[in-house]
């Protein structure tokens, strides 16, 4: 009884929101865009919920007996000091958003340095692995897109065959990814339907 | 022997508790405490008996027990009572006509002195068959009560109960002149109700009975009849009472008569031999008295049990039984005062022929039947006067349908402790309870148990219903059917699309991450140690990349060549964006989606920093919003580094920033289909939709040109499907970083992206067509070149170094051969 209901109120949902979507003007239209509306606070308090735990977590960690975490303390101090501003000050204050800009752009940007540094060491190490066909071939591919898309490649366009052959390289990523695509899409729909019908039940497991 | 309740009418003992005697059912007075709580009307009633009373006193013959004891003459049953009130209002009246008081009350006196001489002679026809039946097993209770009583028979005639009755005759003769002249030649006409049988003891002329002959004996009393015992064939009249029964009713009255009559008995009933049996033993045990007690006790769970098990109740206590089911509430009335009024008002005739015995075959001396068969008697009285007087009699007891499990009754309940309301015996029912033996249940009883009794292994099977613990709900089992299924919920798992992962790709991600964390060997004792090649890659590699860095910035780049065919999107990403914001003369209004990281904001920054130029040096007006938290604050420094490039353009006025949109694809589908009602106030004002721009904007349709600015596939796609699909007409632009645009390319070519600008070379484009200054991206491009390069250089050299340390051990292993 209980998959039954469930089953009628994720598919009763998702046909209005589908009806709605090609019967402008009219009341499923409306329905759909409150059903919208629903959804989208639903998701922010979900949100919120989401920092309370992160919050939670690091908190457990400082305050463990056992296998204390003394970084966690920095988030709970940042948490709290960010929140005490934010409530202070406002969302728009300018000191609030330079405080949280700068904060987080300067941190995101230097975990994306140290990844570029873990990539430079991770093609030195490549080939001392593996001497097979396919890290040969990946490593040749690799060695091939690096230099077709930092442009080096584009100063030889005037040359007669290398416009061609530059032109047919960077068609190849663009394959690779419709593929994918084409076959996500397919899922998608597949995925869609089965829940639109009840066969699929993410809600229920 | 003290405690009995000697009868003054029939000299019958009685138990003390007793209300009624169970021979000729005078009603015993009662004591005063009880009768102070009898209501107003009775007390007026009960003066008037004192007034009546003192007149019996007064006349001859009166019993000197009765006498002294003034409760019982206040006592008199309301029966008499009204005959008394309808008699007191005609001397009233007689008062009235005759002015003589005094008279009256003589006249009444010596009215009912001859009414009783006329009437001796047939009252003691009528009390012949009860003395001589009574005296035929006497016990020795009734033998002190004859010593002290020098003429038993003639107690009737002195007692206030004979003369009261003979009130009532003279009041009947006065009503009924006629009648009383039929009785008189009649004699004495025997009850409809009474058996042929009784009819021929009391009547010796039974032709006379007219009625007599009508009356047909009762079924289940007919085959048992038999000849009458000897002590009864002694007698004057023959009776033709069956000998089981005779001699049933000597059973209460004296046990040891049994052993002399050991040829009647075997014509008794199985089920009364029973009964003769047990109290028999019980008489024999121990002391009188208490035997007498706990024998009346038994006697009562006997006729209590015997009738729950018959199921065939008398009519009188079916009424009763619908009140109190249990045997508990036996128990409680049992050790009640209840003021019982008279069982029934006779006449003449029914008092002459009131047989001794109203219930043969059971102990009468019972205290279930004193409390429970005659409380209700006003009722039953009632019932007797509206029954059909032809109807054939029943017997309460039909032998022919007792079950199969009756049969085998054990009515041996001395185990069985009457439940007395007193604590004592509470404490000491606990205790026996604990050596009750576990009784057999009959063969109906047990196809009707629960199948958990029969078979609890399938009680088992069956689901198990929870039992509150606590709350107002406690005990209950399965009260709350719904929190077992709150309990079935959890967090719905997050939903991505993935690849099945097969075995030969899990060894390539093997592979990989091999690649990428650090070799490792183990000494002599087992300690992983990194080797002394590892501990100089690992830190030589990031120290010379960033050397090659940070030197590139310091490099002059002014002879830096830029690719001479530019991008065919960045085109149609310029071409666009600048003919629909030039389109209608004055600025228009751009919505910006930033689905940006701040990871990727250096890279972001320098691709779109062009664009927002342009649009900033055109004072176009720009409305932000972001379906990823950091996306605004990137947003945000974007915009304010162009505006330190442009600082003509307002920003504070010509910004709006919606700030961050939840829900992802349903966020965007609800924001794109009602832009108002999902966001309607904004980060930094909440009336954004009453000012410009947005003032003018009423649909996503109002905007000029949508642009989107994202380092993530999965979150542009979103934007891209319901972009396309909600408002195809609108113009949609673009911005991607390098790693982004693969997968972003397939929408592009297939038109759901009017243009776009991908990585540093697609905003190195952008700057070449709309002239823009691009200093810093003259710099980074060659920085890129470099890096590039330089990972190039880094992956041929680990190539060729595990190419010579192959060959190295391979050299070493052929000359160790």
């Amino acid at each position: 009884m209980k998959k039954i209901f469930l089953i009628l109120i994720s598919s009763i949902s998702g046909f209005l929101i589908i009806l709605g979507l090609f019967s402008p003007g009219s009341i499923l239209e409306y329905i759909r865009a409150n059903l919208l509306n629903w959804a989208v606070i639903l998701s922010g308090i979900a949100l919120l919920i989401a920092i309370l735990n992160l919050l939670a977590v690091h908190w457990n960690k400082v305050f463990t007996d056992t296998n204390r975490d003394i970084a966690s303390s920095f988030f709970i101090v940042g948490f709290i000091t960010v929140l005490l501003i934010g409530i202070l000050l406002g969302p728009a204050d300018h000191f609030f958003i330079n405080l949280n800009r700068t904060i987080i752009l300067s941190v995101e940007a230097s975990m994306m340095a140290v990844l570029a540094l873990t990539l430079a060491l991770a093609c030195f190490r490549f080939f001392t692995r593996k001497q097979n066909l396919l890290s040969l071939i990946f490593g040749i591919s690799t060695i091939v897109f690096l230099l077709l898309f930092s442009g080096i490649l584009s100063l030889g366009e005037n040359i007669p065959l290398m416009k061609p052959i530059i032109t047919g390289l960077k068609s190849l990523p663009i394959a690779g990814s419709t593929g994918i695509l084409i076959g996500i899409s397919l899922g998608a729909t597949i995925t869609s339907l089965r829940i639109l019908f009840g066969t699929d039940r993410p809600y229920d497991r | 022997m003290t405690d009995k309740k000697n009868c003054p009418q029939c000299k019958k003992d009685n138990k003390p508790s007793a209300k009624f005697c169970l021979n000729c059912g005078f009603e015993f007075p009662m004591d005063k405490s009880n009768s102070s709580s009898n209501s107003d009307w009775l007390s007026f009633l009960r003066q008037s008996d004192e007034e009546s009373g003192l007149n019996l006193i007064s006349l001859e013959g009166v019993d000197k027990e009765i006498i002294k004891n003034d409760d019982d003459t206040k006592e008199v049953p309301d029966w008499l009572n009204r005959i008394r009130e309808i008699k007191q209002n005609e001397d009233e009246f007689t008062k009235i006509q005759s002015g003589e008081l005094s008279y009256t009350e003589i006249e009444n006196a010596d009215l009912i002195n001859t009414l009783r001489e006329e009437e001796k002679s047939t009252e003691k026809n009528s009390d012949d068959w009860i003395t001589k039946f009574r005296d035929i097993s006497p016990t020795q209770e009734n033998d002190q009560i004859d010593e002290a009583e020098p003429e038993p028979n003639s107690i009737d005639e002195s007692s206030p109960i004979s003369s009261s009755l003979d009130e009532i005759k003279n009041v009947w003769q006065k009503e009924f002149p006629a009648l009383h002249e039929n009785i008189e030649n009649s004699e004495i006409e025997p009850a409809d109700e009474l058996p042929e049988w009784l009819n021929k003891t009391i009547f010796d002329n039974p032709e006379k009975s007219e009625k007599a002959d009508d009356f047909e004996m009762p079924n289940w009393l007919t085959p048992d009849q038999e000849p009458a015992a000897e002590e009864i064939l002694k007698s004057d009249e023959s009776i033709n009472i069956p000998d089981w029964l005779s001699q049933s009713n000597f059973l209460i009255e004296d046990a040891s008569e049994h052993d002399t009559s050991d040829e009647l008995s075997e014509s008794l009933p199985e089920w009364i031999k029973e009964i003769d049996k047990h109290k028999t033993n019980q008489k024999l045990e121990g002391d009188i008295e208490d035997s007498e007690i706990s024998s009346n006790s038994n006697d009562e769970f006997d006729s209590v049990l015997l009738f729950n098990k018959l199921d065939i109740f008398p009519e009188d206590s079916e009424e009763e039984n619908e009140k109190q089911d249990d045997h508990q509430y036996l128990s409680e009335s049992a050790s009640k005062e209840i003021n019982i009024e008279a069982a029934f008002i006779f006449d003449d005739k029914e008092l002459n022929n009131i047989p001794t015995q109203p219930f043969i075959g059971f102990d009468a001396s019972s205290e279930w039947f004193d409390q429970n068969i005659l409380e209700n008697e006003d009722d039953k009285n009632e019932e007797v006067e509206t029954e059909d007087e032809n109807s054939p009699k029943k017997s309460p007891f039909v032998f022919d349908n007792i079950p199969d499990w009756l049969e085998n009754v054990d009515l041996n309940f001395d185990d069985i402790e009457p439940t007395e309301a007193t604590n004592d015996e509470i404490i000491s029912d606990s205790n026996l309870s604990e050596n009750i033996i576990k009784a057999e249940l009959p063969e109906w009883l047990r196809s009707i148990r629960p199948i958990e009794v029969v078979t609890p292994e399938i009680s088992r099977l069956q689901p198990q219903k929870i039992i509150e613990k606590s709350g107002p709900l406690a005990g209950l089992q399965g009260a709350l059917s719904s929190e077992k299924a709150t309990k079935l919920y959890s967090a719905p798992p997050a939903y991505s699309v993935s690849i099945n992962i097969t075995d030969k790709q899990r060894t390539h991600i093997k592979i990989l991450e091999d690649i990428i964390s650090p070799s490792k060997i183990k000494d002599s004792s087992g300690k992983t140690k990194n080797t002394l090649i590892q501990r100089f890659t690992t830190q030589l590699i990031p120290i010379f990349l960033l050397i090659i860095v940070l030197s590139s910035l310091f490099l002059d780049h002014s002879g830096q060549k830029f690719p001479e065919l530019l991008s065919a999107d960045t085109v149609r990403f310029f071409n666009l964006s600048t003919g629909y914001l030039n389109r209608n003369q004055t600025p228009g209004n751009v919505l910006v989606v930033f689905e940006t990281d701040a990871s990727t904001f250096p890279e972001m920054s320098l691709i779109s920093s062009g664009f927002f130029d342009n649009l900033f040096m055109n004072n176009h007006w720009i409305t932000l919003i972001s379906t990823n938290p950091n996306g605004v604050l990137v947003a945000d420094e974007i915009l304010n580094n162009s505006r330190l490039k442009v600082p003509s353009y307002n920003y504070s006025e010509r910004i709006i920033n919606l700030g961050y949109l939840p829900g992802n694809a349903i966020g965007i589908q609800s924001f794109l289909t009602n832009p108002k009602a999902t966001i309607p106030e904004g980060l930094s004002n909440p009336n954004i939709w009453n000012e410009p721009p947005l003032s003018d904007i009423n649909s996503m349709l109002d905007f000029d040109l949508i642009v989107l600015v994202s380092d993530n596939s999965d979150n542009a796609k979103l934007w891209i499907e319901q972009v396309d699909f909600l408002i195809p007409d609108i113009g949609f632009l673009l911005i991607s970083t390098t790693q982004a645009s693969p997968l972003l390319q397939p929408y592009l070519r297939s038109n759901q992206i009017d243009g776009m600008i991908n990585g540093i070379s697609g905003g190195i484009s952008y700057n070449l067509l709309s002239n823009s200054e691009s200093n810093v991206l003259d710099r980074y491009w060659a920085i890129i070149q470099v890096v590039a390069i330089t990972f190039i250089v880094f992956l041929l050299a680990g190539g060729v170094i595990s190419i010579f340390k192959n060959t190295l051990s391979a050299n070493s292993s052929g000359d160790k051969k």
